[in-house]
């Protein structure tokens, strides 16, 4: 049986950061990882407020409730001594050799594990001390006037005519298909790309205009005298903006959204449609290799992007000819693949040519799947017994199978291998604490390397068949603009909070900024811990004006040893700043899910909305605390 | 008018301060005064004495730097005090975008109060300000003295105890203003207790009963009106059916009597209160300082 089937598009997810688990997201790692970054800076504020004059009221407190503040003070010490610690050894740099590895993930105080757990408490008593006001602020709060302060902020845009702004972005739904190009295996990519990528400027620039600028206004224009001189809590309008700017931003979200698709699935031609309009359901296991210079990584084919590795062919060595092989572990397998008569398996490698090999013909591949029950002595005998048994008859009472004939594929397309849903069967059954499944990939021709990542390789859990989907198709889609919509969130909460002290202009740019650099959090860390390349910002700025290359090392002279040792203090700054920022990129990688016709995961998409959650929360408290202490007027 | 306090404030001072928390200017100093339940009390002074401060600091709009203030028994600082206050400012700073329906209603949920109570008050008030025919209208498209009426209006919306208005008649024609000076007459009649301030000393002089005059942050007179503008160096005949002559300047009463006249007053002569205002404020620079006594009844010493 040849089951090889070469027509799909280009279909793969690069996925350079694994997918999240909501055991992840709510472990107890991430408790304490929170605790400790919050709680540091929540026992930060607490002390500096305690300290220029807050002890006065804490004293002028009476009965319980001084007690309680005294003893979550007294609490939050360990935590706020470690915060003094960490900012000691910001300059720790200075004093170390040049050559002393930083990193960002590293903590800036050594500290033995086990003290991160009372560590920890104490920074839940810092965020309860800081929290404190705001929760007792809590039942204060009226629905109806933080709605209508929203309504408020809703017709302000609406009446203004910000929604203008979009229009912009119905030109490209309306001539977009001009500058597009019609090539099928990159029709649809393309145009959610171009779909999502003008939402997102639009839609965040907007979003961040309309927060930066709605309560600065209101400040310079006086209008919020008439509203903080009404039973107002300072908070409730700070909600009521956020709730007023987001409804709207939801609005356009979903109008824009809707159009996109719309023009999406009627634009899209019936080719790309049918091979790229679906959202499919993909069973990824876990990538190893064997017989590889590293079992995570594999062989190094000197590519700068190090996303895969690699496995060559056959190669002789002192003990014989020795087979690298990929390995994908699957732990378990969902029981309804067990039930269908045929599960399609795709894949997408990357083949690094030493030689040229030969036109048009693809990269023979090994590729082989056992269950747990796999015994490879019984099968060899059931063969002999009885040589006419079919691959599904292998399968199922074997737990074995290996695709009739040989399996070559091509750069730059997915191929597709269909598996006898009685190998799944199989699989489900034996001992649990075995993996159900793996699969073996081995590169059969010796002058080629195979290259591929965990992401390469999947079991189809839809229905492979089904040809254009295009409800499953629309319903990923809205799943990405939710993503769209958590990051719109993050943008407009991060900027009004800013906006509460901070005039339009300058609350616009540090919400960027902050943005910007969540962006590029990954070269930051890059930076923090050195790799890279030539140096930190002071050493590069050398460089340039050196015009010297960033692999040739500085020469020893004082003046390079003290930009070095400054790099270093900038490194750590920006280490300690790192953990600050928000996670937008995995937020803004949905879309390469809808394009390349992958389901996103809901359980990643849930823990990146209980992420983007918890990160807004110390920003709202921020809010609370600088609109409270605000005085709205100044002198006249 | 009744002797509970609806305004006190103690030694309230206010300091502002510059970024680097330097004192840039003193704003108002200790501030000693009281408003009375169902009285017009109004703040006098020249540009920046202090008076808008007072009024910020009463609403919470500024904090005090020192003393204390109380507006119906609650501290300034607390949010739940504004629930029986109505504010009108100088300037109108409503929101533009919208109409005079939509005004009211925006500031009656803001006191969360029920949809129908708010409508119902809503065109109460509306008609009350001579609205009706303009109450779709957005306000960008109203005058200001339209615009002071929209705002009287929404400062009425939660049926205040205490209403403080700011440059209540300012840029209003004499029509407008003689209409906003009788309705806030109607609200002392209605038990409200009313503080104004005003440059238009003829208004003040006309509805409040009681004023402070403050210049450069002190208070340099405070008391009943009638009191304050008593002239205690001189005294007023009020006759009437007479011509006034040489002869009755001689010997006022045996001459009115003589005359076959009627003696209808007799006492101390008033000065208009614009008068009386320059010369404290002319006092004020010549001896800067706080000269006041905080008893309302007493009568100045000069």
């Amino acid at each position: 049986m040849n089951s090889m089937n070469l027509n799909l598009p280009w279909a793969a997810l690069s996925l350079e950061r694994d997918p999240l688990e909501l055991f992840q997201v709510l472990s107890v790692g991430s408790t304490l990882f929170y605790l400790l970054t919050v709680g540091g800076l929540a026992s930060l504020c607490a002390f500096l407020w305690f300290l220029s004059g807050g002890f006065r009221k804490v004293f002028a407190l009476k009965g319980l409730s001084r007690l309680a503040v005294l003893l979550l003070l007294a609490l939050s010490i360990p935590i706020f001594l470690l915060d003094i610690a960490s900012i000691v050894a910001l300059f720790r740099p200075l004093f170390l050799p040049a050559d002393a590895v930083i990193s960002a993930n590293a903590p800036l105080v050594p500290r033995p594990g086990w003290a991160d757990f009372p560590l920890a408490l104490s920074g839940l008593a810092a965020i309860l001390l800081v929290s404190a006001p705001f929760v007792a602020n809590l039942p204060r709060l009226s629905l109806r006037r933080i709605l209508a302060i929203a309504n408020l902020s809703f017709k302000e845009a609406i009446r203004k005519r910000v929604l203008y702004a979009f229009t912009g972005l119905l030109l490209i739904v309306l001539f977009g298909s001009w500058f597009i190009p019609s090539k099928p295996t990159d029709e649809l990519r393309t145009y959610v790309s171009v779909v999502f990528y003008a939402m997102t400027v639009v839609l965040i620039l907007v979003g961040a205009l309309l927060a930066a600028s709605g309560l600065p206004a209101d400040i310079r224009t006086q209008s919020l005298f008439l509203i903080v001189t009404k039973p107002v809590e300072r908070v409730e309008i700070l909600l009521g903006r956020l709730i007023g700017t987001m409804a709207l931003m939801t609005l356009v979200l979903v109008v824009l959204t809707s159009a996109g698709l719309m023009y999406i699935i009627r634009g899209v031609s019936p080719d790309a449609a049918e091979e790229s309009l679906k959202a499919r359901l993909p069973l990824f296991g876990f990538l190893e290799f064997k017989n590889t210079s590293s079992a995570a990584k594999g062989d190094n084919v000197g590519r700068e992007w190090e996303y895969r590795g690699y496995i060559s062919g056959p190669t002789q060595s002192a003990t014989g000819v020795v087979s690298p092989e990929a390995l994908w572990v699957y732990p378990t397998v969902p029981s309804v693949l067990a039930t269908r008569d045929k599960v399609q398996a795709e894949f997408t490698f990357d083949i690094y040519r030493t030689t040229k090999g030969f036109e048009n013909r693809g990269v023979g591949i090994g590729l082989a799947m056992t269950t747990r029950n796999h015994d490879p002595e019984a099968m060899r005998r059931a063969r002999e017994k009885d040589p006419s048994l079919s691959p599904e008859q292998i399968a199922s009472d074997h737990g074995y199978f290996q695709p009739a004939g040989s399996v070559t594929f091509f750069d730059y397309a997915t191929g597709s291998v269909d598996i006898p849903g009685a190998l799944f069967a199989n699989a489900l059954k034996g001992d649990p604490k075995l993996p159900a499944l793996t699969v073996r990939v081995t590169c059969k021709e010796s002058t080629q390397y195979v290259g591929m990542a965990r992401y390469d390789f999947y079991f189809r859990q839809d229905d492979a068949r089904a040809g254009a989907q295009p409800v499953r198709f629309a319903a990923n889609f809205f799943l990405a603009s939710f993503a769209l919509w958590l990051r719109l969130l993050l943008v407009i909460s991060v900027t009004l909070v800013l906006s509460t002290e901070l005039s339009t202009v300058i609350s616009l740019l540090m919400g960027m900024v902050l943005m910007m650099l969540a962006h590029v959090q990954e070269f930051v860390i890059e930076l923090v811990e050195g790799k890279s390349a030539g140096g930190g910002p002071l050493e590069n700025i050398k460089r340039l004006i050196d015009n010297s290359v960033a692999a040739k090392p500085l020469e020893d002279t004082a003046l390079n040893t003290l930009i070095q040792q400054s790099d270093k203090v900038v490194r750590e700054v920006l280490g300690a700043l790192a953990r600050f920022l928000p996670e937008v990129d995995r937020l803004s990688y949905y879309p390469e899910y809808v394009g390349n016709g992958f389901a996103i995961g809901g359980a990643d998409l849930a823990c990146n909305a209980i992420l983007t959650i918890f990160y807004i929360l110390p920003w709202l408290l921020l809010g609370f605390y600088l609109l409270r202490w605000r005085e709205v007027a100044g002198p006249t | 008018m009744s002797n509970v306090k609806v305004v006190e404030t103690r030694k309230l001072t206010k300091i502002f301060l510059d970024f680097w928390g330097r004192k840039k200017k003193t704003a108002l100093r200790a501030l000693d005064i009281h408003v009375d339940e169902g009285e017009i009390f109004g703040l006098l002074g020249p540009n920046g004495s202090g008076k808008t401060t007072t009024i910020k600091l009463l609403l919470g709009l500024l904090y005090p730097s020192e003393g204390e203030a109380f507006v119906l028994g609650k501290p300034t600082t607390d949010v739940k005090k504004n629930e029986y206050i109505g504010y009108l400012p100088e300037e109108s700073y409503l929101y533009r975008f919208l109409n005079a329906e939509e005004t009211l209603d925006f500031y009656g949920r803001l006191f969360d109060i029920e949809p129908r109570v708010r409508r119902k008050r809503a065109a109460e008030l509306i008609e009350r300000v001579g609205l009706e025919r303009d109450k779709k209208r957005q306000l960008r498209e109203y005058s200001k003295g339209m615009r002071q009426r929209i705002g009287l209006a929404q400062a009425l919306i939660n049926n205040p105890k205490l209403v403080i208005l700011d440059e209540p008649t300012s840029g209003l024609d004499p029509l407008g203003a003689y209409w906003m000076k009788d309705l806030i007459r109607s609200l002392r009649n209605e038990g409200k207790t009313v503080i104004m301030c005003s440059h238009r000393l003829e208004d003040v002089q006309d509805i409040c009963d009681r004023i402070a005059i403050l210049h450069e942050g002190d208070l340099q007179a405070y008391g009943k009106v009638s009191t304050l503008l008593q002239d205690a160096d001189r005294l007023e005949l009020r006759a009437s059916n007479i011509r006034l002559s040489e002869n009755l300047k001689r010997d006022l009463e045996a001459v009115i009597k003589a005359h076959g006249g009627t003696l209808d007053a007799f006492g101390h002569p008033t000065t208009t209160l614009e008068d009386y205002f320059l010369k404290v404020v002319a006092e004020s620079k010549a001896r800067p300082g706080r000269r006041f006594l905080a008893d309302d009844t007493a009568v100045q010493s000069r």
